[in-house]
């Protein structure tokens, strides 16, 4: 069985069942075969070979050359790779969270951020979190897009960014609150949704639904009521969309990665001084 | 400025015919020379047919110095103005001009007439320079039709790291190489002469060891620091992705071959333009069949 397993012919099919399952996950559009047995088991038996592989080439030949051992290398830092993306598989967690200045999202129970500033520069999107735990602030951060955050052992990363038009309300009591896109009233079986509208005075208009039905539009100007509430105005509102990602099979994979170069490096200097030796190169 | 800039690739793509033109013409010519000890007939084999007449051993028959190097100086004339060109267009979009597929594919081009000048063995076989040289002109043209689109425009925050630029350069030069292994295999099939097909079957080899090597820190290392950098993760199944490592996994098994006892070479050439076959299905049937995070 050893034997079977640490063979180059075993290797070869291994490759090619692997290659042509993730072609069909392709043509198929079916990504979650990725995480079926049937792509699993085989890249199992494929890390399989390659640790029997290793041992027995180690066992082997244990004293050689430094480029001697460039197959070894890569051999493990692939077998690193598969661990980590295995961790990842198994434990690794996202999520997306959308914030507005001024609102607050609880990082991995005990962390909390609040987003005081967003802005948009010519080059990329910024935002600037205050980092709080038990209540005290203990770093201010700005995260743009290719510049993460670790906050609490979870990656923050700078997702999406926008900038909508928010209409601003007033109730009775003075109080004044920002309604946005997407958002409405209700009351039985009418409702209205704010929706953005080109062109009108303050690029907003509300959709009346009656029964789920859309009835007719609603438009907005400065100083009319609706529903008790009077609009004050418009003004652009930031939602700054961070991802948030924790994945303790990243570093493992990033072992496996600088392992798997160095072997390669190794592969690069062995060719090389086998073409020089045979008088080969032209350059 | 902009029209300068653009003009650049088109002069490029006439140096590069010219360099194709004077290499037919001279394999026209060496055929003349030595065509009854040959195996001209096997056609479109010519210039390894005149090759394989006096050649040696693997060092021997130089078809740079036996009369090509006009070829070789529009050659390297087209790749420095290819280099010229995307300077140009990086300093007027602020960034390097490798992001968008129009840049792509004339940085492609670019490092394919880099890698036969710098590549082993490589000019040792006209023939093979030839093929080559006739790929680099395909992906040139192809740049400059309305197949790709063409924009300045400025690249999305995403695009804008120093992994990228790492990413795509050594990812494209790997490929590089394997655009050699691929031409290299290509005549193999093709040759009837035991020597001749020795000599491609090295080429192949060495190629897609170095290109192994550049492919897989720069498309599949490199890509998967960056992508940790933008999206948090480091390998997500896009359909780019996978078919990246579809044609890592491909020369894998190229490369294991090799230690196949019985080993056929030609066997190992199928082997290798299956890999490139799967290589330019990522470079282009991903882009234009899928919804990727690559597809800009």
């Amino acid at each position: 069985m050893l034997k079977l397993l640490s063979s180059v012919r075993f290797a070869i099919v291994m490759f090619v069942f692997v290659a042509v399952i993730s072609a069909a996950a392709t043509f198929l559009d079916q990504p979650e075969l990725f995480r079926s047995l049937l792509f699993l088991v085989p890249a199992g038996l494929f890390a399989l070979s390659l640790l029997t592989c290793t041992v027995d080439s180690l066992v082997r030949r244990p004293r050689r050359p430094l480029t001697g051992y460039a197959h070894d290398l890569i051999h493990i830092g692939v077998l690193i790779l598969i661990m980590g993306g295995a961790l990842t598989l198994l434990v690794s967690q996202e999520d997306r969270i959308t914030l507005q200045v001024g609102e607050r999202a609880t990082i991995r129970g005990e962390w909390e951020i609040e987003l005081t500033d967003s802005v948009r520069t010519e080059t990329n999107w910024e935002s600037t979190l205050e980092v709080r735990r038990e209540g005290v602030t203990v770093a201010t951060e700005v995260l743009s897009v290719n510049n993460p955050v670790t906050v609490g052992g979870a990656r923050l990363l700078q997702d999406t960014w926008r900038e909508r038009p928010a209409l601003i309300l007033e109730n009775a009591q003075g109080q004044r609150f920002a309604m946005l896109p997407g958002e409405g009233l209700a009351s039985q079986d009418t409702s209205i949704m704010l929706e953005q509208a080109e062109g009108a005075p303050l690029g907003l208009r509300f959709a009346r639904f009656e029964q789920s039905e859309r009835t007719g539009d609603i438009e907005i100007e400065r100083g009319m009521e609706i529903a008790g509430l009077r609009v004050v105005d418009a003004e652009p509102r930031v939602q700054s969309g961070i991802q948030v990602v924790y994945d303790p099979g990243a570093p493992v994979a990033l072992v496996g990665a600088i392992v798997l170069v160095a072997g390669l490096g190794l592969y690069v200097m062995k060719k090389a001084k086998e073409e020089s030796r045979s008088g080969g190169t032209t350059a | 400025m902009n029209i300068i800039v653009s003009g650049s690739v088109y002069v490029a793509l006439a140096l590069l015919a010219g360099s194709l033109l004077y290499q037919l013409w001279a394999g026209a010519r060496r055929r003349g020379r030595y065509e009854p000890a040959g195996d001209a007939a096997a056609g479109g084999d010519t210039a390894i047919a005149a090759d394989a007449a006096t050649a040696t051993g693997d060092t021997a028959g130089d078809g740079e110095s036996r009369g090509l190097r006009p070829a070789s100086i529009l050659r390297t004339a087209a790749a420095v103005l290819i280099l010229i060109h995307l300077i140009a267009l990086s300093l007027m979009r602020g960034f390097p001009a490798i992001t968008a597929q129009y840049e792509a594919l004339v940085l492609f081009a670019g490092l394919v007439l880099f890698v036969v000048q710098v590549a082993p063995r490589v000019r040792t076989i006209p023939a093979l320079v030839g093929v080559v040289d006739l790929l680099a002109f395909l992906l040139l043209a192809l740049s400059s039709s309305p197949l790709v689109p063409y924009a300045i425009t400025p690249p999305m925050p995403a695009l804008r790291s120093g992994w990228m630029i790492f990413h795509i350069v050594l990812a494209f030069l790997g490929e590089a190489f394997f655009t050699v292994a691929f031409g290299a295999s290509i005549l193999l099939l093709l040759s009837k002469s035991d020597q001749r097909r020795a000599r491609l079957d090295r080429i192949t080899y060495i190629s897609i060891a170095y290109g192994y090597a550049l492919f897989t820190l720069g498309a599949l290392v490199f890509g998967a620091i960056w992508a940790y950098q933008a999206w948090g993760r480091y390998w997500g199944w896009d359909p780019k992705e996978t078919w990246s490592l579809i044609t890592w996994l491909v020369y894998s098994v190229y490369l294991h071959l090799r230690f196949v006892r019985k080993r056929s070479r030609k066997v190992s050439a199928i082997a290798s333009i299956v890999g490139y076959l799967a290589m330019m299905f990522t470079l282009f049937g991903v882009n234009w069949l899928y919804a990727s995070v690559h597809s800009y």
